[in-house]
């Protein structure tokens, strides 16, 4: 015969395990009828139990709330959201991504074809058969000189342009050191003097 | 045996009559969760959207067979970090509260259900002071009716650990509520 022990007054966790236990019918039928037997004879057990059961029945009739119309249509549509989103994703551009050798054969390129520019005279003097032949200072008029100046600086302008949209390194460097330093030089030897030299 | 069985099937139409009918089946319980764990409707409706995002995005590594347990994994830990992200506060009781609330057609007369939605509130507010676990496995066990090997595939947990966790739960709510119910009590 199973006799419940007496406990302490402070032996409340032993009392919460047996009181739970007795609520979810988990406790053995020998102890059960202990405890009721100690229930009945215990007023301050009794009103913990009680106190616990109507707990225990007030969560268990916890009604379930439903899901919003709103929210339901949300999840619903879910699946195509997402496929939607995967098809938008599939659609966005990627960047071209220019190789390398393509953006120095660029800036080369355009490099040439300002060396082509500034030779145009050259060219012409060769063609004419006078290259070589002493330069006059007085052959050129100042505003000749200041429309060449332009000139220069607009194809300056352009070849700048060209290698910034190639992305070469063949920029302000090159560009002073094989076209500017020289076409200043030419024109010092002849008398003029451009405005970075002022 | 159809090729398009829900488990291992490739294409995405069985997937998506997987989702659909688990949706159906879990969406109220996922929802009723939330709501019981945050006490807030508006928080509770995001956590519910955002576990079945996550049910689609996993749809082909999620074992169907243990969905259940799955979702509400998802949803507690989606309540946890939204708790403590935004540091949410037990609030006073409100008409929007339906943590607790029972189904009126069982209920005692005005006066009595009037007593009766009181302490329910109470225990409504009660349950969301615990701290996240047991809160968890007293809503799971409690109120979602769970039994106790699906809380521990649930939560991850060994039995004795979810057992020892419920039972701080139930008495911490007990105590509380005998705080606040003192003179009838004692």
């Amino acid at each position: 015969m199973y006799t419940m022990p007496s406990l302490p007054d402070n032996s409340t966790d032993w009392f919460d395990e047996r009181i739970e236990l007795y609520i979810d019918a988990e406790l053995p039928e020998e102890e059960r009828l202990v405890f009721v037997e100690r229930m009945q004879s215990d007023s301050r057990l009794r009103q913990e139990v009680a106190f616990a059961e109507q707990v225990s029945l007030a969560l268990a009739a916890t009604r379930q709330p439903e899901c919003p119309p709103m929210l339901v249509r949300r999840i619903e549509g879910i699946p195509n959201l997402a496929a939607a989103a995967d098809r938008e994703r599939s659609r966005v551009l990627r960047p071209v991504r220019v190789p390398r050798f393509m953006r120095t054969a660029v800036g080369i390129a355009a490099v040439a074809i300002m060396g082509l520019v500034l030779l145009r005279v050259p060219f012409a003097e060769l063609y004419n058969g006078s290259l070589g032949s002493e330069v006059d200072p007085g052959a050129y008029s100042q505003a000749e000189v200041d429309a060449a100046l332009l000139e220069t600086k607009l194809a300056l302008a352009l070849v700048g342009d060209a290698s910034r949209y190639a992305g070469t390194t063949v920029r302000d460097k090159v560009i002073r050191h094989s076209v500017v330093r020289p076409v200043n030089r030419g024109l010092s030897s002849v008398g003029y003097s451009s405005e970075e030299d002022q | 045996m159809p090729e398009t069985t829900l488990g291992s099937a490739k294409t995405n139409t069985p997937l998506r009559e997987w989702f659909d009918s688990s949706m159906r089946l879990y969406r109220d319980r996922v929802f009723g969760f939330a709501v019981q764990f945050l006490g807030n409707r508006a928080d509770a409706e995001d956590v519910t959207q955002d576990v079945f995002i996550r049910l689609w995005k996993n749809r082909e590594v999620v074992d169907q067979s243990l969905v259940q347990p799955w979702l509400f994994r998802v949803a507690r830990n989606a309540c946890v970090d939204l708790y403590r992200r935004r540091r949410l506060q037990p609030t006073a009781v409100s008409e929007e509260d339906v943590s607790v609330a029972t189904a009126a057609s069982d209920g005692p007369g005005p006066d009595e259900w009037t007593d009766q939605r009181i302490f329910e509130q109470h225990l409504g507010l009660a349950l969301r002071q615990l701290p996240d676990l047991q809160r968890s496995i007293v809503i799971l066990r409690e109120i979602q009716g769970l039994k106790y090997d699906e809380i521990c595939e649930t939560l991850e947990l060994p039995m004795s650990t979810v057992k020892v966790y419920l039972h701080r739960g139930r008495r911490a709510l007990r105590r509380q509520l005998s705080d606040v119910y003192h003179a009838e009590f004692a």
